[in-house]
């Protein structure tokens, strides 16, 4: 008798306990998915181009979505490299869930990752990395692959011993490297023992549309060109334009403008590939939040760019990319 | 079965009660939760196409609107007139119609920011736009298709869905193009398309801040399902996410739901006839009963709160239940152990409580009984003592060996054989080994026996007789009833009478009993004498025997079964036993 008496004593203790756990998991649940989570971001400067306009756009709804916080900050230009470590340091003080950078300069911002990176800050590269790997993830436009699309376009139609022009924009920077070595990469894939030249404009249009004039004043043949950002392009388009060479020869160009868009229609370029910047805001946040949460992210994050012809480019997915919405 | 009916009472009422309690909470809560559940279910749905049909009524009310600006625009007599004419005139007229037409349409667009663009484009090749903008040479407008289906719309406004507008040089905006075609006076001519470009923004205002739950929202895809209007339009068009479309387009007015990335969602479209547009809102499942999976907790601990009553009060109600019988199970161990003097100590009202309480009675009534028993017992052996004492009464021993002695002297030797011998069967019968019960046989033997002795020494004043159905000896009968019964008609009856007397034993079968009669023609009893028969101890030390045998008789067979004395003063005295006809049990005999 005693023994029963005692189990059913402790079942019913047992019982009682099993309420309060409940009701104290009830009161919790309403709290649990409320990590606090903020992010610090740093773009490269404080003047926003479109591209830099759609990033934001995609940070803002992928932190809707997640429930993040995030402030943007930024020098006051491209070139105040100090400017945006002092921001990255102020950015470890302030001690945020996680840090996304857009580093100005390849070489210079290493080691305030590094020291981000050892406070236990997750540190997210977004679409310019840095020379230390000591970062979490990169997210962002896989240049190389960039440039590897426009050689391959580039190289199709050609015939064997064509020559072709690449106008780089700056010699030595990361990306315009990464660039050039995929173009120059996806044009030899077609094994056509296809000339090629690259120069370098300086990220200047006047450059780039004065050599190619003076090419064709010393009678070279091009029989291809490829532009490998906004600047080098709209000057290789519109030299090509005034000289009447419009839908002779192809052109790729890499990043688009309302200019080049005109060139596109009017058939001096034949396809431009474009970076999605709204993707790299949207999964620079939505990976920050992943790695805030404890999950697994890849190293490298490629954004992808998408190579769009004349005909394609009043196509829905593709209207986006060309034209951005205009905020009022 | 078999276990349950093993269990005790406790555990049973223990597991029904759980049991009961348990399902009851358990049905009640699905079915309520179910109801709760498709109610606000059905709430939702409801609510969601009354949205979307708002929704609807805006954009529909808005391009409404536009439709009559383009009918203003086209009953606008100066267009009408450019238009037809328009080879006719110099130049100087047309720049002034052109002025004229323009002013016009600036009015229109002064007071608004909606509209981006108001063009007319003529056949005959003229072209009026609102802007001061050129054209874009590259975009062919007869390839576009706001113009296309305003020529096939016959004079009836078309929409476009939201698209590039390229028309003008170096502007690309996002624009939903509304386009008719125009006719001359007589209304018999197309003369040209109007364009009117509406910011896309306008729909982007009426649609972003529509809310359906936290997770919840609306779009508008067109007739071919491409995207007019969505929240994460970019992350569909860059392939980060994807939407619901083909089941949208098959449905026309209505709501279904699907099972997408682990979630249950409801589409609830409606179609609108003006644009051929669909407005679509999205509403997740676990939204709608806000804290559903709460509720659900809820209705756990709900249930789980239940049991711990039920258990507890079918304890309490299963205790007082079996203690009580516990205690009455024990009281009846001791009962039977052999300690009658316990009594159950239950008052409750209930049926427990009649039960201790019969049991308490019973209880009493076998103890009494018991004793009752052990009384009698007592009472037996106390007139059987007695009996054997009366029996062997010296007097009557002296008195014989006396006469022994004398006969002796006598030499009536015969004599003194016969008496020694009859008194040496009567002792060896009064004894009997202690038994109480005697044939009848064996009885009436003993007391011929005594007679002989007796007669020995009454001689002729002293006769008897003995009479005996043959049927009745093996019958039994209480030792030493007669012989005490004949000394008592001997020194009371016939001792003072003058002159012989006269004893008749009779012993007969009266069906289920046997009747014994002791009758003597001695000198009576008086009326006082009878009834103090069985009260008084008589002097001779034997009429003690009487009283005893009465006694004994009622002991042994009943009250019914004493003596029965008649009597009548100087005629005699008769007394009559009358027993049950039993047989000798073997241990007995």
């Amino acid at each position: 008798m005693q023994m029963r008496n005692k189990i059913k004593l402790s079942l019913i203790i047992g019982v009682i306990l099993l309420l309060i756990a409940s009701l104290y998991i009830i009161n919790n649940r309403n709290n649990d998915g409320e990590l606090k989570k903020s992010v610090w971001v740093i773009y490269k400067s404080e003047f926003q181009t479109e591209f830099w306009k759609e990033v934001t756009k995609g940070i803002d709804l992928a932190a809707e979505e997640t429930g993040t916080e995030y402030v943007i900050v930024a020098a006051s230009s491209e070139g105040d490299v100090k400017g945006q470590i002092a921001l990255v340091e102020e950015g470890i003080r302030s001690n945020p869930s996680a840090i996304l950078l857009a580093a100005t300069d390849y070489n210079k911002l290493s080691s305030v990752v590094e020291e981000a990176t050892d406070s236990d800050i997750p540190v997210i590269m977004i679409d310019s990395g840095v020379s230390t790997t000591d970062y979490v993830s990169y997210v962002g436009t896989d240049n190389y692959k960039a440039g590897y699309k426009v050689g391959q376009r580039l190289a199709k139609n050609l015939g064997v011993g064509d020559r072709v022009m690449i106008m780089n924009y700056i010699k030595g920077a990361q990306s315009a490297m990464e660039r050039e070595q995929g173009a120059i990469d996806g044009v030899r894939a077609y094994d056509k023992q296809i000339g090629i030249d690259v120069y370098y404009c300086n990220d200047n249009v006047d450059d780039a549309y004065a050599y190619v004039t003076k090419m064709q004043d010393y009678g070279v043949t091009f029989h291809g060109y490829a532009g490998l950002n906004e600047t080098s392009s709209t000057g290789v388009g519109m030299a090509l334009y005034d000289l009447g060479l419009s839908g002779t020869v192809e052109v790729i160009c890499i990043d688009s403008s309302i200019k080049e868009i005109e060139l596109l229609e009017n058939g001096t370029i034949t396809a431009i590939v474009v970076q999605q910047p709204f993707n790299i805001g949207y999964t620079g946040i939505k990976t920050a939040v992943d790695v805030i949460m404890g999950k697994e992210v890849d190293k490298q994050i490629d954004t992808e760019s998408k190579l769009i012809s004349k005909d394609e480019m009043y196509l829905p997915e593709n209207r986006e990319l060309l034209f951005p919405f205009q905020d009022n | 079965m078999e276990k349950l009916r093993n269990r005790s009472i406790q555990w049973n009422i223990l597991v029904g009660m759980i049991g009961i309690s348990v399902l009851l909470v358990f049905i009640t809560s699905i079915v309520s939760y179910r109801f709760t559940y498709d109610s606000v279910e059905e709430n939702s749905i409801d609510y969601t196409s009354k949205l979307i049909e708002q929704v609807n009524s805006n954009i529909e009310y808005y391009l409404e609107e536009m439709d009559s600006i383009s009918r203003t625009i086209s009953f606008n007599y100066d267009i009408k007139d450019y238009f037809t004419k328009s080879d006719l005139l110099t130049d100087g007229q047309k720049v002034m119609y052109e002025d004229r037409i323009k002013a016009s349409i600036s009015t229109i667009l002064e007071s608004r920011e909606d509209i981006v663009s108001i063009c007319v484009f003529g056949y005959s090749g003229n072209i009026i736009t609102s802007k001061n903008r050129a054209l874009n040479s590259n975009a062919n407008i007869e390839e576009q298709d706001w113009y296309i289906n305003a020529l096939s719309n016959n004079g009836k406004v078309s929409i476009s869905s939201s698209h590039v507008q390229n028309i003008f040089k170096g502007e690309y905006p996002w624009v939903v193009s509304l386009s008719r075609e125009l006719e001359n006076a007589d209304n018999q001519k197309p003369i040209g398309v109007l364009l009117i470009d509406l910011n896309y923004n306008v729909i982007n205002e009426i649609c972003s801040n529509i809310e359906l739950g936290e997770k919840g929202y609306i779009y508008i895809i067109d007739q071919e399902g491409d995207i007019v209007w969505h929240p994460y339009q970019r992350l569909i068009h860059s392939g980060l996410q994807d939407e619901v479309i083909d089941d949208v387009l098959m449905t026309k007015n209505g709501s279904f739901s699907r099972y997408i990335n682990g979630e249950d969602q409801i589409y609830t479209v409606k179609s609108s006839e003006r644009t051929g547009w669909k407005i679509v809102g999205v509403t997740y499942s676990d939204e709608l009963v806000s804290n559903s999976s709460d509720l659900q907790l809820y209705f756990g601990i709900t249930i789980l709160v239940i049991l711990v009553l039920a258990l507890v009060i079918s304890y309490f109600i299963s205790r007082s239940i079996s203690k009580p019988i516990k205690r009455l199970k024990k009281s009846m161990e001791k009962v039977q152990a052999g300690n009658l003097h316990e009594i159950v100590d239950i008052k409750t009202n209930n049926e427990i409580g009649d039960l201790s309480h019969t049991f308490n009675q019973m209880t009493e009534e076998i103890r009494l009984l018991l004793d009752k028993n052990v009384a009698e017992q007592r009472l037996k052996r106390k007139s059987e003592l007695k009996a054997l004492q009366a029996q062997i009464n010296p007097h009557f021993l002296y008195n014989t060996l006396d006469s022994i002695m004398w006969m002796s002297l006598a030499n009536k030797n015969e004599e003194v054989v016969e008496m020694t011998a009859a008194l040496a069967k009567l002792f060896r019968l009064s004894i009997n080994k202690g038994a109480e019960f005697i044939t009848v046989e064996d009885e009436l033997k003993h007391v011929e026996n005594y007679l002989i002795i007796q007669k020995y020494r009454y001689d002729s004043k002293l006769n008897y007789k003995i009479t005996c159905d043959d049927t009745i000896y093996r019958y039994k009968m209480l030792k030493l009833s007669l012989q005490p019964l004949v000394e008592n008609s001997i020194y009371h009856g016939i001792k003072n009478k003058d002159g012989d007397g006269n004893i008749i034993i009779r012993a007969k079968d009266d069906g289920d009993y046997i009747l014994l009669e002791v009758e003597d023609d001695g000198v009576g009893m008086t009326k006082e004498q009878l009834t103090n028969i069985y009260t008084k101890d008589s002097q001779k030390g034997s009429g003690v025997g009487v009283k005893n045998v009465n006694e004994r008789l009622k002991l042994y067979f009943g009250e019914a079964f004493g003596l029965h004395y008649q009597s009548t003063i100087y005629e005699g005295t008769t007394v009559r036993i009358r027993i049950p006809k039993m047989e000798m049990n073997a241990d007995e005999k």
